[in-house]
Protein backbone atom coordinates (compact mmCIF):
# COMPACT_ATOMS: atom_id res chain seq x y z
CA UNK A 1 0.00 0.00 0.00
CA UNK A 2 2.84 2.37 0.89
CA UNK A 3 4.41 1.65 -2.50
CA UNK A 4 1.16 2.57 -4.27
CA UNK A 5 0.94 5.86 -2.35
CA UNK A 6 4.55 6.67 -3.25
CA UNK A 7 3.82 5.95 -6.92
CA UNK A 8 0.86 8.31 -6.79
CA UNK A 9 3.02 10.90 -5.02
CA UNK A 10 5.62 10.73 -7.81
CA UNK A 11 2.81 11.23 -10.33
CA UNK A 12 1.42 14.12 -8.31
CA UNK A 13 4.78 15.92 -8.19
CA UNK A 14 5.36 15.27 -11.91
CA UNK A 15 1.90 16.52 -12.86
CA UNK A 16 2.09 19.61 -10.64
CA UNK A 17 5.60 20.70 -11.68
CA UNK A 18 5.04 19.71 -15.31
CA UNK A 19 1.83 21.67 -15.69
CA UNK A 20 3.39 24.71 -14.00
CA UNK A 21 6.17 24.99 -16.58
CA UNK A 22 4.43 23.58 -19.65
CA UNK A 23 6.00 20.11 -19.66
CA UNK A 24 4.36 16.70 -19.62
CA UNK A 25 5.89 15.66 -16.31
CA UNK A 26 7.94 12.72 -17.59
CA UNK A 27 11.20 14.46 -16.68
CA UNK A 28 10.19 14.13 -13.01
CA UNK A 29 8.24 10.87 -13.15
CA UNK A 30 10.89 8.66 -14.73
CA UNK A 31 13.75 9.51 -12.33
CA UNK A 32 11.28 9.32 -9.43
CA UNK A 33 10.14 5.84 -10.42
CA UNK A 34 13.54 4.41 -11.35
CA UNK A 35 15.84 6.05 -8.80
CA UNK A 36 13.62 6.11 -5.73
CA UNK A 37 11.07 3.31 -6.22
CA UNK A 38 13.13 0.78 -8.17
CA UNK A 39 10.74 0.51 -11.11
CA UNK A 40 12.44 -0.98 -14.22
CA UNK A 41 13.08 1.80 -16.73
CA UNK A 42 10.96 0.28 -19.51
CA UNK A 43 7.95 0.10 -17.18
CA UNK A 44 8.73 3.63 -15.95
CA UNK A 45 8.80 4.96 -19.53
CA UNK A 46 5.53 3.20 -20.38
CA UNK A 47 3.82 4.56 -17.24
CA UNK A 48 5.25 8.02 -17.91
CA UNK A 49 3.89 8.10 -21.47
CA UNK A 50 0.39 7.28 -20.20
CA UNK A 51 0.81 9.91 -17.48
CA UNK A 52 1.84 12.52 -20.06
CA UNK A 53 -1.44 11.85 -21.90
CA UNK A 54 -3.27 12.51 -18.61
CA UNK A 55 -1.29 15.72 -17.93
CA UNK A 56 -1.88 16.97 -21.46
CA UNK A 57 -5.60 16.21 -21.39
CA UNK A 58 -6.07 17.82 -17.96
CA UNK A 59 -4.30 21.02 -19.00
CA UNK A 60 -5.80 21.17 -22.49
CA UNK A 61 -9.38 21.20 -21.23
CA UNK A 62 -8.86 24.76 -20.01
CA UNK A 63 -6.37 25.83 -22.69
CA UNK A 64 -8.73 24.86 -25.53
CA UNK A 65 -11.80 26.34 -23.86
CA UNK A 66 -9.97 29.63 -23.25
CA UNK A 67 -8.79 29.61 -26.87
CA UNK A 68 -5.13 29.80 -25.92
CA UNK A 69 -4.13 26.64 -27.81
CA UNK A 70 -3.73 27.04 -31.57
CA UNK A 71 -5.45 23.87 -32.82
CA UNK A 72 -4.45 24.33 -36.46
CA UNK A 73 -0.78 24.74 -35.64
CA UNK A 74 -1.08 21.90 -33.12
CA UNK A 75 -2.51 19.36 -35.52
CA UNK A 76 0.01 20.37 -38.20
CA UNK A 77 2.97 19.81 -35.90
CA UNK A 78 1.42 16.58 -34.61
CA UNK A 79 2.16 14.95 -37.97
CA UNK A 80 5.89 15.23 -37.26
CA UNK A 81 5.56 14.59 -33.54
CA UNK A 82 3.62 11.34 -33.95
CA UNK A 83 5.98 10.05 -36.64
CA UNK A 84 8.91 10.76 -34.32
CA UNK A 85 7.15 9.18 -31.35
CA UNK A 86 6.34 6.05 -33.31
CA UNK A 87 9.96 5.51 -34.32
CA UNK A 88 11.18 6.41 -30.83
CA UNK A 89 8.74 4.00 -29.20
CA UNK A 90 9.84 1.13 -31.42
CA UNK A 91 13.54 1.80 -30.78
CA UNK A 92 13.02 2.44 -27.05
CA UNK A 93 11.31 -0.89 -26.52
CA UNK A 94 14.41 -2.62 -27.92
CA UNK A 95 17.21 -0.69 -26.15
CA UNK A 96 18.95 -1.85 -22.98
CA UNK A 97 18.19 -0.16 -19.66
CA UNK A 98 21.71 1.23 -19.22
CA UNK A 99 21.63 2.91 -22.63
CA UNK A 100 18.17 4.36 -21.97
CA UNK A 101 19.20 5.69 -18.53
CA UNK A 102 22.32 7.32 -19.95
CA UNK A 103 20.44 8.92 -22.88
CA UNK A 104 17.73 10.12 -20.51
CA UNK A 105 20.31 11.62 -18.17
CA UNK A 106 21.99 13.42 -21.05
CA UNK A 107 18.69 14.89 -22.27
CA UNK A 108 17.90 16.02 -18.73
CA UNK A 109 21.24 17.84 -18.43
CA UNK A 110 20.42 19.74 -21.62
CA UNK A 111 16.92 20.60 -20.41
CA UNK A 112 18.08 21.76 -16.98
CA UNK A 113 20.75 24.00 -18.55
CA UNK A 114 18.14 25.43 -20.93
CA UNK A 115 15.73 26.09 -18.07
CA UNK A 116 18.46 27.73 -16.04
CA UNK A 117 19.49 30.04 -18.86
CA UNK A 118 16.16 31.00 -20.40
CA UNK A 119 14.86 34.50 -19.93
CA UNK A 120 11.38 35.93 -20.12
CA UNK A 121 10.76 37.73 -23.38
CA UNK A 122 8.01 40.04 -24.47
CA UNK A 123 5.50 38.54 -26.91
CA UNK A 124 6.06 39.48 -30.54
CA UNK A 125 3.80 42.24 -31.70
CA UNK A 126 1.86 42.23 -34.94
CA UNK A 127 0.37 45.30 -36.53
CA UNK A 128 -3.42 45.46 -36.58
CA UNK A 129 -3.64 45.38 -40.34
CA UNK A 130 -1.25 42.48 -40.84
CA UNK A 131 -2.71 39.14 -41.92
CA UNK A 132 -2.45 36.12 -39.64
CA UNK A 133 -1.68 33.67 -42.43
CA UNK A 134 -2.94 30.10 -42.52
CA UNK A 135 -1.68 29.17 -39.03
CA UNK A 136 -1.66 32.50 -37.20
CA UNK A 137 -4.12 33.24 -34.43
CA UNK A 138 -5.34 35.69 -31.85
CA UNK A 139 -6.11 35.29 -28.16
CA UNK A 140 -6.83 37.49 -25.20
CA UNK A 141 -3.98 37.61 -22.66
CA UNK A 142 -5.46 38.33 -19.25
CA UNK A 143 -2.10 39.23 -17.69
CA UNK A 144 -1.35 41.76 -20.44
CA UNK A 145 -5.03 42.76 -20.63
CA UNK A 146 -4.93 42.90 -24.39
CA UNK A 147 -5.54 40.83 -27.47
CA UNK A 148 -2.40 39.21 -28.83
CA UNK A 149 -2.14 38.55 -32.57
CA UNK A 150 0.63 36.52 -34.10
CA UNK A 151 1.77 34.87 -37.31
CA UNK A 152 3.47 31.50 -37.39
CA UNK A 153 6.88 31.58 -39.07
CA UNK A 154 9.34 28.90 -40.16
CA UNK A 155 6.94 25.95 -40.13
CA UNK A 156 9.63 23.58 -41.53
CA UNK A 157 11.76 24.35 -38.45
CA UNK A 158 8.78 23.49 -36.24
CA UNK A 159 8.16 20.24 -38.09
CA UNK A 160 11.82 19.26 -37.74
CA UNK A 161 11.79 20.08 -34.03
CA UNK A 162 8.54 18.12 -33.75
CA UNK A 163 10.14 15.10 -35.34
CA UNK A 164 13.06 15.23 -32.90
CA UNK A 165 10.81 15.94 -29.89
CA UNK A 166 8.48 13.10 -30.85
CA UNK A 167 11.41 10.73 -31.20
CA UNK A 168 12.75 11.67 -27.77
CA UNK A 169 9.22 11.33 -26.38
CA UNK A 170 8.70 7.80 -27.69
CA UNK A 171 12.24 6.79 -26.77
CA UNK A 172 12.33 8.17 -23.23
CA UNK A 173 8.70 8.52 -22.19
CA UNK A 174 8.73 12.29 -21.80
CA UNK A 175 6.31 14.73 -23.43
CA UNK A 176 8.75 16.65 -25.61
CA UNK A 177 7.47 20.05 -24.46
CA UNK A 178 11.00 21.07 -23.45
CA UNK A 179 11.82 21.19 -27.17
CA UNK A 180 8.52 22.24 -28.80
CA UNK A 181 7.86 25.20 -26.46
CA UNK A 182 11.21 26.97 -27.07
CA UNK A 183 11.07 26.19 -30.79
CA UNK A 184 7.62 27.71 -31.14
CA UNK A 185 8.53 30.67 -28.94
CA UNK A 186 12.01 31.47 -30.24
CA UNK A 187 11.95 30.04 -33.77
CA UNK A 188 8.36 30.36 -34.96
CA UNK A 189 7.20 33.64 -33.45
CA UNK A 190 4.49 32.12 -31.26
CA UNK A 191 3.92 34.00 -27.96
CA UNK A 192 4.92 32.09 -24.82
CA UNK A 193 1.40 31.59 -23.54
CA UNK A 194 0.15 30.20 -26.85
CA UNK A 195 3.30 28.06 -27.20
CA UNK A 196 2.82 26.44 -23.78
CA UNK A 197 -0.90 25.86 -24.43
CA UNK A 198 -0.42 24.47 -27.92
CA UNK A 199 2.45 22.28 -26.73
CA UNK A 200 0.28 20.93 -23.92
CA UNK A 201 -2.39 20.03 -26.46
CA UNK A 202 0.12 18.31 -28.76
CA UNK A 203 1.82 16.29 -26.00
CA UNK A 204 -1.27 14.11 -25.56
CA UNK A 205 -1.26 12.85 -29.14
CA UNK A 206 2.54 12.57 -29.18
CA UNK A 207 2.68 10.50 -26.00
CA UNK A 208 -0.31 8.47 -27.20
CA UNK A 209 1.61 7.35 -30.30
CA UNK A 210 4.46 6.04 -28.14
CA UNK A 211 2.25 4.70 -25.35
CA UNK A 212 0.17 2.61 -27.74
CA UNK A 213 3.31 0.70 -28.75
CA UNK A 214 4.16 -0.06 -25.10
CA UNK A 215 0.51 -0.84 -24.23
CA UNK A 216 0.08 -3.26 -27.13
CA UNK A 217 3.28 -5.03 -26.06
CA UNK A 218 1.98 -5.47 -22.50
CA UNK A 219 4.65 -3.17 -21.02
CA UNK A 220 2.19 -0.81 -19.29
CA UNK A 221 2.07 -2.37 -15.82
CA UNK A 222 -1.24 -1.28 -14.24
CA UNK A 223 0.25 -1.63 -10.74
CA UNK A 224 2.68 1.18 -11.66
CA UNK A 225 0.72 3.15 -14.25
CA UNK A 226 -2.64 3.50 -12.48
CA UNK A 227 -1.38 5.19 -9.27
CA UNK A 228 0.91 7.43 -11.35
CA UNK A 229 -1.95 8.46 -13.67
CA UNK A 230 -4.29 9.21 -10.76
CA UNK A 231 -1.56 11.21 -9.02
CA UNK A 232 -0.55 13.09 -12.14
CA UNK A 233 -4.14 14.08 -12.93
CA UNK A 234 -4.65 15.64 -9.49
CA UNK A 235 -1.18 17.24 -9.64
CA UNK A 236 -1.75 18.73 -13.09
CA UNK A 237 -5.12 20.12 -12.05
CA UNK A 238 -3.71 21.80 -8.94
CA UNK A 239 -0.44 22.80 -10.62
CA UNK A 240 -2.18 24.70 -13.39
CA UNK A 241 -3.94 26.79 -10.74
CA UNK A 242 -0.90 27.17 -8.46
CA UNK A 243 1.18 28.42 -11.40
CA UNK A 244 -0.75 31.67 -11.33
CA UNK A 245 0.42 32.38 -7.76
CA UNK A 246 4.10 31.46 -8.04
CA UNK A 247 6.71 33.64 -9.71
CA UNK A 248 7.69 31.70 -12.80
CA UNK A 249 11.35 32.80 -12.69
CA UNK A 250 11.78 31.36 -9.17
CA UNK A 251 9.97 28.18 -10.14
CA UNK A 252 12.06 27.63 -13.25
CA UNK A 253 15.32 28.19 -11.34
CA UNK A 254 14.38 25.65 -8.65
CA UNK A 255 13.27 23.13 -11.24
CA UNK A 256 16.50 23.56 -13.20
CA UNK A 257 18.59 22.71 -10.13
CA UNK A 258 16.40 19.70 -9.24
CA UNK A 259 16.49 18.39 -12.80
CA UNK A 260 20.26 18.82 -13.02
CA UNK A 261 20.77 16.85 -9.79
CA UNK A 262 18.42 14.09 -10.97
CA UNK A 263 20.13 13.93 -14.37
CA UNK A 264 23.55 13.41 -12.80
CA UNK A 265 22.10 10.65 -10.64
CA UNK A 266 20.52 9.00 -13.70
CA UNK A 267 23.83 9.03 -15.58
CA UNK A 268 25.70 7.62 -12.58
CA UNK A 269 23.04 4.92 -12.18
CA UNK A 270 23.50 3.99 -15.85
CA UNK A 271 27.16 3.20 -15.17
CA UNK A 272 26.36 1.32 -11.98
CA UNK A 273 27.11 4.02 -9.37
CA UNK A 274 24.35 4.61 -6.84
CA UNK A 275 24.40 7.61 -4.52
CA UNK A 276 21.63 6.25 -2.31
CA UNK B 1 -8.12 30.86 -14.79
CA UNK B 2 -11.33 32.33 -16.13
CA UNK B 3 -11.65 34.38 -19.26
CA UNK B 4 -14.67 36.46 -20.00
CA UNK B 5 -16.97 34.98 -22.67
CA UNK B 6 -16.22 37.84 -25.03
CA UNK B 7 -12.67 36.63 -25.25
CA UNK B 8 -13.74 33.24 -26.54
CA UNK B 9 -14.79 34.94 -29.74
CA UNK B 10 -11.18 35.91 -30.37
CA UNK B 11 -9.95 32.35 -30.25
CA UNK B 12 -7.31 30.89 -32.51
CA UNK B 13 -10.03 29.04 -34.36
CA UNK B 14 -12.82 31.16 -35.82
CA UNK B 15 -15.50 28.94 -34.30
CA UNK B 16 -15.75 29.26 -30.50
CA UNK B 17 -18.27 26.42 -30.51
CA UNK B 18 -15.54 24.12 -31.79
CA UNK B 19 -13.27 25.13 -28.90
CA UNK B 20 -16.06 24.46 -26.43
CA UNK B 21 -16.87 21.11 -28.04
CA UNK B 22 -13.21 20.02 -28.01
CA UNK B 23 -12.90 21.02 -24.36
CA UNK B 24 -16.01 19.02 -23.46
CA UNK B 25 -14.71 16.02 -25.38
CA UNK B 26 -11.39 16.07 -23.50
CA UNK B 27 -13.18 16.47 -20.16
CA UNK B 28 -15.54 13.58 -20.93
CA UNK B 29 -12.73 11.25 -21.97
CA UNK B 30 -10.59 12.08 -18.95
CA UNK B 31 -13.53 11.76 -16.54
CA UNK B 32 -14.57 8.37 -17.94
CA UNK B 33 -10.98 7.08 -17.81
CA UNK B 34 -10.46 8.21 -14.21
CA UNK B 35 -13.84 6.72 -13.19
CA UNK B 36 -12.90 3.33 -14.68
CA UNK B 37 -9.48 3.40 -12.96
CA UNK B 38 -11.11 4.25 -9.63
CA UNK B 39 -13.56 1.33 -10.02
CA UNK B 40 -10.52 -0.89 -10.54
CA UNK B 41 -8.90 0.54 -7.41
CA UNK B 42 -12.06 -0.09 -5.36
CA UNK B 43 -12.30 -3.68 -6.65
CA UNK B 44 -8.62 -4.25 -5.81
CA UNK B 45 -9.11 -2.99 -2.25
CA UNK B 46 -12.34 -5.00 -1.86
CA UNK B 47 -10.75 -8.22 -3.12
CA UNK B 48 -7.10 -8.13 -2.01
CA UNK B 49 -4.66 -10.93 -2.49
CA UNK B 50 -4.51 -11.67 -6.19
CA UNK B 51 -1.97 -9.92 -8.40
CA UNK B 52 -3.36 -7.24 -10.70
CA UNK B 53 -2.29 -7.93 -14.24
CA UNK B 54 -2.98 -7.06 -17.85
CA UNK B 55 -5.95 -8.59 -19.59
CA UNK B 56 -4.27 -10.74 -22.21
CA UNK B 57 -6.12 -9.27 -25.20
CA UNK B 58 -8.80 -6.79 -26.23
CA UNK B 59 -11.20 -9.68 -26.79
CA UNK B 60 -10.65 -10.73 -23.18
CA UNK B 61 -11.82 -7.35 -21.86
CA UNK B 62 -15.59 -8.03 -21.84
CA UNK B 63 -15.06 -11.23 -19.86
CA UNK B 64 -12.77 -9.48 -17.37
CA UNK B 65 -15.24 -6.62 -16.96
CA UNK B 66 -18.14 -9.05 -16.55
CA UNK B 67 -16.21 -10.90 -13.86
CA UNK B 68 -15.40 -7.57 -12.12
CA UNK B 69 -11.67 -8.22 -12.40
CA UNK B 70 -9.69 -5.06 -11.47
CA UNK B 71 -7.30 -5.64 -14.39
CA UNK B 72 -10.19 -5.31 -16.84
CA UNK B 73 -11.20 -1.91 -15.48
CA UNK B 74 -7.57 -0.74 -15.34
CA UNK B 75 -6.96 -1.72 -18.96
CA UNK B 76 -10.22 -0.20 -20.18
CA UNK B 77 -9.53 3.01 -18.23
CA UNK B 78 -6.04 3.30 -19.71
CA UNK B 79 -7.40 2.57 -23.20
CA UNK B 80 -10.05 5.28 -22.84
CA UNK B 81 -7.34 7.70 -21.66
CA UNK B 82 -5.14 6.89 -24.66
CA UNK B 83 -8.12 7.15 -27.02
CA UNK B 84 -9.07 10.63 -25.82
CA UNK B 85 -6.38 12.60 -27.75
CA UNK B 86 -7.16 10.49 -30.83
CA UNK B 87 -10.85 11.31 -30.44
CA UNK B 88 -9.90 14.99 -30.32
CA UNK B 89 -8.12 14.63 -33.68
CA UNK B 90 -11.21 12.87 -35.13
CA UNK B 91 -13.37 15.76 -33.92
CA UNK B 92 -11.00 18.23 -35.56
CA UNK B 93 -11.09 16.22 -38.80
CA UNK B 94 -14.90 16.42 -38.85
CA UNK B 95 -14.85 20.14 -38.09
CA UNK B 96 -12.25 20.91 -40.76
CA UNK B 97 -14.09 18.79 -43.33
CA UNK B 98 -17.41 20.47 -42.60
CA UNK B 99 -15.77 23.84 -43.25
CA UNK B 100 -14.03 22.51 -46.37
CA UNK B 101 -10.57 23.15 -44.94
CA UNK B 102 -9.13 20.31 -46.97
CA UNK B 103 -5.48 20.90 -46.09
CA UNK B 104 -6.14 20.61 -42.36
CA UNK B 105 -8.49 17.67 -42.97
CA UNK B 106 -5.65 15.88 -44.75
CA UNK B 107 -3.23 16.74 -41.93
CA UNK B 108 -5.68 15.31 -39.36
CA UNK B 109 -6.01 12.12 -41.39
CA UNK B 110 -2.21 11.80 -41.43
CA UNK B 111 -2.03 12.05 -37.64
CA UNK B 112 -4.74 9.41 -37.25
CA UNK B 113 -2.95 7.12 -39.70
CA UNK B 114 0.29 7.35 -37.71
CA UNK B 115 -1.61 6.56 -34.48
CA UNK B 116 -3.21 3.54 -36.19
CA UNK B 117 0.21 2.46 -37.46
CA UNK B 118 1.56 2.72 -33.89
CA UNK B 119 -1.15 0.39 -32.64
CA UNK B 120 -0.59 -2.03 -35.52
CA UNK B 121 3.19 -2.19 -35.07
CA UNK B 122 2.83 -2.47 -31.31
CA UNK B 123 0.44 -5.40 -31.63
CA UNK B 124 2.57 -7.09 -34.28
CA UNK B 125 5.68 -6.83 -32.13
CA UNK B 126 3.89 -8.02 -28.98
Amino acid sequence: MTHVILLAAVGFVGGAFGSMVGLGGGLFIIPGLTLFLGVPIHNAIAASLVAVVATSTTGSIAYVRQALANVRLGVTMETALTLGALSGGLVGAMLGKEVLSAVFGGVMVAVSVYMGLRRKAAPPSLADGAGLGRLGATYFDRNLDCEVRYQVKRLPLGLFAGLVAGNVSGLLGVGGGFLTVPTMRLGMGVPMRAAVSTSSLMLGVTACAGAVVYFARGMVDPVVAVPVVLGVTVGAYLGSRLALKVRSSVLVSVLAVVLFALSIQMILAAVGISLR
Amino acid sequence: MKVAPRNAATCSDPDPRLAAALSRLLLSGLSLAIALLLVGVILTVARPGGPVSHVSSITGLPRALGAFEPGGFFDLGLLVLLATPAARVVALLLAFTRRRLWLFSAVSVMVLLVLALSAFLGLRGG
